[in-house]
C-alpha cells in the first residue's frame, strides 16, 4: 500500500505549531524542568536534589532528564525564543503526526482526516506548554501510527517502535502508555492470529526492555505507575476529569462520537478495541491524561465515523454522502520537501511574531528583592519552579517536583500552609523564617490577625516573616 | 414461571437482604426525616426554612415533599429498622426491574448476573436513606418497562408512565432522567419508524404533563434539567466519577466493555443479536456522560449498560444465544417463599436497631443543650443537628442546592477555611458557637485566639464558644 502525501499533515501541523507560539512562557512547572536541563548539561545527570532545603541531597526522579535537556539547549541556544520554538516545533509535530494517522486511515480525504483530529488538537492544545509531557503527546502520536501499520502486518514498523520507546523513557514518564498499548496490541494480535503469538510475547518483551534504557532504571516503572494508579488528586491536573468543565466536556464528545461510530460501524474492530480501550481507561483516570483518547481516536474516526454516519442516516431513511478513501495518489518528492520547508517556514514565521518574554505575572516577582538567602522560607508548591529559576541563593521549601517531597515534607507543607493543629511545631522545628503564600491562604489570613511583619505585599501573593 | 424473572426476583432478594444489613448513616437523612416530620405535624407542605437562622422563612423546594413524608412515616411506623425495610424495599424493586431489563435480552443467569451484580454493586453508594431511594427502584420500572413495550410491540404498558412520572416527581428530583430515557427510546422509534413510536410520543408527552403536578409546578424539571449542569463543587457526590475508586472502576468496566462490544459486533450484529441498532448508543452515550460526571447517577448508567453488556459480551466471543426455561409454578413458589423467609429473618435477627453515629458530633449535643447562642456547625452535620439538636437552629445543612447556595455557602466556606473576611463572616451572622471538625484552620485560630473550648473528642469534632 503506498504511503498517503504528508502534505497536508505538514501544513496543518506547521499552522497549529506557529500558533502555540503565540503563548509566552509561563508554566508554572516550566522553570525547574529548565534548571534540571541546565544542571545537567553543566555538571552531569541530575540524581539528587539540589535545589531545596527540605530534602536536599534526597533522590529525585532522572524520568524526565532527555526532556529537561532539550528544553535546556532551546533556552541555551535561543533563550525564551528558543524555548517557545522547540514547544512550536513538538505541537507541530504531534498535529502532524495526528493527522497524518488519520489520514493513513482515509487516504486522500484530507478533509475527514482534519476533522478527525479536531478533537485531539482542541485537547491537546492545555497541554501546549513548556513541559516534557507535551514530548510525551507527541511520541504518543507517533507510536499509535507505527502500531496501526503494524497492524496491518507491518512489521517493520511494530519494530520501530521499540527504539522510539526508548526515547520516549528517557523524554517523559508517559512512556508507560507506550508499553501498555503495544503490549495490548500484541496480546489482541496473538489471539486473532495465532501464528504472531511467538513475536507478539517478543515484542511486549522488547517494550517493557526499552523503557529500563533510562538512568532511573526499573525506577521508572514506580514512578509512572505511581502517576497512572494514585495520581496526586491535590494537584488541578491530577484530578478526576470534570465531564462538565471545557476540557472533560470535548472528553466527552470525543469518547460519545466513538461510541457512535462502533455502534453504527461494521464491526470487527477488535484491533482499534485493543487501542482505544485501555488508552480510555488511562484518560479517565486524571484531567492531564485527556488528550491521549482524542489522539488515540483521531485515526479511528477517520476510518469509520463517516460510514457510521452514513449508517445512522440510511436507519434514519436519510440519504448518505458517500466519502469512500481514495487509493492515495503518488505525490512527487519535491512537494513534500516543499511542503516542509512551508511548514519550517509558517512555524518560523510564528516564532518571529511570539512574545520574547517570559509571563511571570501569576508568580511573586517583585517579592524576590526581599527572599532572604539561604534556607527557611516556605513557598507555595506551584512557586517552586519559579523561585528555583530566579532566586537560586533561596532554596525552595517545595515543587512541582512533587515526588521527592512526598512524606514528611509534603506534609509539613500542608500543616503550614492550610493552618493546621501542628502548625507552630513544624515552624519550629524546620526552622522557617519567612512564608511566601498568597494572601488568601489560612497560614497568611492567620498571621495577619497575629500581626506577622510583611516584607511584601500585593493581592497576589504575601511575604511574612516568622517572628 | 419464566426462569429469568425468577432470576431477577432472586437478584433482588440478595440486594435487599445485603441492604437491610446497613445501619441508617446518611447526613441527609436527618433533615429529610425533619421534613417529613414538619409536614405531618404541621398537616401543610413546607415550603419555607424553618430549621436555619441563615435563611429562615426563606421559601424553598427540595422537590422531595412526598419523599420525605414516607421516609418519616417509615420511621413513625418502625423506628429506625421501618427506614432500614424501605430502604430494603427500594433496593429490591430497583435491582428486580434491573435484572429483568437485562434478562429480557439476555435470558442466561450467567451471563446477564454478571453485569447485574456489577449494577448492584456500584449502587451501594446510593444506599443512603433519602428520598433518592426511589429513583434507585423507579428508573430501573421505566427502563424495564420501556425495553418490554419496544421489544414485544406493544404499547398497552406505557399507559403506566404517566402515573409513574406523577408519583416519582413529587418523591424525588431526578426524574428529569427518566425523562430522558423515554425521549431516548421515542427518537429511536422515530428514526426506526416503529409502529409504537406515536404511542411513546404520546407517552412522554403525558408523562412530561404529569410531572408538573408538583408544588414546584415546571421548576420542578427546570431544576433537574439544571441541577445536571451545575457544578457540583460543594456535595462530593454530586462530582465527577474517580475510575480509581470502586464504583468508578465497575461503572468503567461496563463502559469499556460496551465499547469492546460495540466495536467488534457493529451495527448489523448488534441488529441481529439484540435488535434496537439505534437505540443502544443513544442510551449508553447520554448515561454513561451522566455517570461520569454526576457520581451518585453512575447507577443509571450501569442500570442502562446492563442489557447491552448481558447480550452483548457472549456474542462479541461467539456464543450462542439461549432462551429463558420456563419453570413450573410450585417450583418459584417454592423459590419465592424461601427467599422471603429469609429476608425475614435477616430483619428480624441480623437488621441493626439503631443508626451508626460515628460520623457525628453525638456527644456535644449535651453541651450544646446547656449553651444559647447561635451556632456554624459543619456542612454535613447540619441535618444531624437540626434533628437532634432543635434548639440550635443550623447555619447551614445538606439542602445546600436549594437554600443555601451561593451566600451561606460561601460565608462557611469563608470561614471554616480561615479566608480573608472570615471574622467579617462571624461578626455579622453574630455567630457565638462554633462546632467543627478540630482541623479546620477555622478551629485552630479560634483556639490560638481565646475562644474557649466548651467540649471536644480529639480529631473527630470541637464545640468552640466566644468569651
Amino acid at each position: 500500500m503506498k504511503r498517503p502525501s504528508l502534505v497536508i499533515p505538514l501544513l496543518i501541523g506547521g499552522f497549529f505549531g506557529a500558533l502555540s507560539a503565540q503563548t509566552a512562557v509561563k508554566d508554572t512547572d516550566f522553570f525547574w524542568h529548565l534548571a534540571t536541563g541546565q544542571q545537567t548539561l553543566a555538571h552531569g545527570l541530575a540524581r539528587v536534589d539540589a535545589f531545596s532545603w527540605t530534602v536536599p541531597g534526597q533522590a529525585v526522579l532522572a524520568d524526565q532528564w532527555l526532556g529537561d535537556v532539550a528544553i535546556a539547549l532551546a533556552y541555551t541556544f535561543g533563550s525564551w525564543s528558543g524555548v517557545i520554538a522547540l514547544r512550536a516545533l513538538a505541537v507541530a509535530a504531534l498535529v502532524a503526526l495526528t493527522v497524518g494517522a488519520a489520514l493513513h486511515e482515509r487516504p486522500g480525504r484530507p478533509l475527514v482526516a482534519l476533522v478527525a483530529s479536531l478533537p485531539a488538537i482542541a485537547l491537546s492544545h492545555y497541554a501546549w506548554t513548556d513541559r516534557p509531557e507535551l514530548f510525551g503527546y507527541a511520541m504518543f502520536a507517533a507510536l499509535l501510527w507505527l502500531v496501526r501499520i503494524g497492524q496491518r502486518g507491518g512489521g517493520v514498523a511494530l519494530a520501530a517502535a521499540i527504539p522510539l520507546l526508548v526515547i520516549w523513557s528517557n523524554l517523559h514518564g508517559s512512556s508507560a502508555l507506550g508499553v501498555g498499548v503495544l503490549a495490548a496490541v500484541g496480546l489482541e494480535r496473538a489471539i486473532t492470529v495465532p501464528r504472531f503469538r511467538p513475536r507478539a510475547a517478543l515484542l511486549i518483551a522488547a517494550a517493557l526492555a526499552a523503557t529500563l534504557f533510562t538512568p532511573s532504571g526499573f525506577g521508572i516503572w514506580s514512578s509512572s505507575s505511581g502517576h497512572f494508579l494514585a495520581p496526586p488528586r491535590f494537584i488541578q491536573e491530577e484530578g478526576v476529569p470534570d465531564l462538565r468543565s471545557e476540557p472533560g466536556l470535548l472528553f466527552a464528545i470525543t469518547l460519545g462520537l466513538v461510541l457512535a461510530t462502533a455502534f453504527l460501524g461494521r464491526g470487527g474492530r477488535l484491533s482499534d478495541a485493543a487501542i482505544l480501550v485501555p488508552v480510555a481507561f488511562v484518560s479517565l483516570t486524571a484531567t492531564r491524561h485527556l488528550p491521549f483518547f482524542a489522539i488515540a481516536a483521531a485515526p479511528y474516526l477517520a476510518a469509520e465515523g463517516v460510514d457510521s454516519l452514513g449508517s445512522a442516516l440510511r436507519l434514519a431513511g436519510l440519504r448518505a454522502p458517500l466519502i469512500a478513501p481514495r487509493p492515495p495518489s503518488s505525490v512527487p518528492r519535491i512537494v513534500e520537501l516543499t511542503a516542509v520547508s512551508a511548514a519550517g517556514l509558517i512555524l518560523a514565521a510564528g516564532v518571529a511574531i511570539a512574545p520574547r518574554a517570559p509571563d511571570v505575572s501569576s508568580f511573586p516577582q517583585a517579592a524576590l528583592a526581599a527572599l532572604p538567602p539561604g534556607p527557611g522560607l516556605l513557598n507555595r508548591y506551584e512557586w517552586g519552579g519559579f523561585l528555583i529559576w530566579y532566586a537560586p541563593a533561596t532554596p525552595v521549601f517545595i515543587d512541582g517536583r512533587l515526588f521527592p517531597y512526598v512524606g514528611d515534607a509534603l506534609d509539613d507543607y500542608r500543616s503550614v500552609i492550610g493552618l493546621r493543629s501542628d502548625w507552630r511545631e513544624v515552624l519550629a522545628r524546620r526552622g522557617i523564617r519567612t512564608v511566601l503564600v498568597l494572601p488568601t491562604d489560612a497560614i497568611a489570613v492567620h498571621a495577619a490577625d497575629l500581626g506577622w511583619p510583611a516584607l511584601a505585599r500585593t493581592t497576589e501573593y504575601v511575604l511574612l516573616r516568622v517572628p | 414461571m419464566k426462569g429469568s424473572t425468577l432470576a431477577a426476583a432472586l437478584f433482588a432478594f440478595i440486594a435487599a437482604g445485603f441492604a437491610l444489613l446497613t445501619p441508617v448513616s446518611d447526613p441527609d437523612l436527618f433533615w429529610h426525616l425533619a421534613s417529613g416530620d414538619w409536614m405531618l405535624d404541621h398537616a401543610r407542605l413546607l415550603d419555607r426554612d424553618v430549621f436555619s437562622f441563615t435563611r429562615t422563612g426563606v421559601a424553598y423546594h427540595t422537590g422531595e415533599w412526598l419523599g420525605e413524608i414516607v421516609l418519616a412515616l417509615a420511621y413513625r411506623a418502625g423506628g429506625w429498622l421501618g427506614l432500614e425495610l424501605l430502604r430494603a424495599a427500594c433496593v429490591g424493586i430497583g435491582t428486580f426491574f434491573a435484572a429483568r431489563a437485562a434478562l429480557r435480552l439476555q435470558p442466561h443467569l450467567g451471563w446477564a448476573g454478571l453485569p447485574v451484580l456489577a449494577s448492584i454493586l456500584v449502587s451501594r453508594t446510593v444506599w443512603g436513606d433519602r428520598p433518592q431511594l426511589f429513583t434507585l427502584a423507579l428508573f430501573p420500572i421505566v427502563l424495564d418497562l420501556l425495553l418490554g413495550a419496544r421489544i414485544s410491540r406493544s404499547s398497552r404498558r406505557l399507559l403506566l408512565l404517566p402515573a409513574i412520572f406523577f408519583v416519582w416527581a413529587n418523591l424525588h428530583g431526578a426524574f428529569a432522567a427518566g425523562l430522558v430515557l423515554v425521549a431516548v427510546f421515542v427518537v429511536e422509534s422515530v428514526l426506526a419508524r416503529e409502529t409504537t413510536r406515536t404511542q411513546l410520543l404520546a407517552a412522554l408527552i403525558a408523562s412530561v404533563l404529569a410531572t408538573l403536578v408538583n408544588p414546584a409546578g415546571p421548576g420542578a424539571l427546570a431544576a433537574g434539567f439544571g441541577y445536571a449542569a451545575s457544578s457540583g463543587a460543594h456535595v462530593v457526590e454530586e462530582g465527577p466519577l474517580d475510575v480509581l475508586s470502586g464504583a468508578g472502576i465497575v461503572v468503567a468496566a461496563m463502559l469499556l466493555g460496551s465499547l469492546t462490544i460495540a466495536l467488534v459486533l457493529g451495527l448489523d450484529r448488534i441488529a441481529t443479536r439484540l435488535g434496537m441498532p439505534l437505540l443502544w448508543p443513544g442510551l449508553v452515550v447520554p448515561f454513561a456522560f451522566l455517570g461520569f460526571a454526576i457520581q451518585r447517577h453512575a447507577i443509571l448508567a450501569c442500570v442502562v449498560m446492563a442489557p447491552f453488556v448481558a447480550a452483548g459480551l457472549p456474542a462479541a466471543i461467539g456464543r450462542p444465544m439461549r432462551t429463558a426455561p420456563l419453570l413450573p409454578r410450585w417450583v418459584s413458589a417454592a423459590v419465592l417463599a424461601a427467599c422471603v423467609l429469609a429476608l425475614g429473618v435477616t430483619a428480624v435477627l441480623v437488621a441493626p436497631r439503631s443508626p451508626d453515629l460515628a460520623a457525628y458530633p453525638e456527644g456535644a449535643l449535651a453541651a450544646l443543650a446547656g449553651r444559647s447562642g447561635r451556632l456554624l456547625n459543619e456542612y454535613d452535620w447540619g441535618g444531624f443537628l437540626i434533628r437532634n439538636a432543635p434548639d440550635h437552629p443550623v447555619f447551614v445543612d445538606g439542602r445546600g442546592a436549594t437554600l443555601f447556595v451561593p451566600g451561606v455557602v460561601a460565608d462557611f466556606d469563608d470561614a471554616v477555611r480561615l479566608r480573608p473576611g472570615y471574622r467579617s463572616v462571624l461578626d455579622r451572622w453574630r455567630i457565638d458557637l462554633v462546632l467543627v471538625r478540630p482541623q479546620r484552620p477555622l478551629a485552630v485560630a479560634l483556639r490560638e485566639e481565646g475562644w474557649s473550648v466548651v467540649q471536644e473528642e480529639a480529631g473527630r469534632w470541637v464545640l468552640l464558644a466566644r468569651r
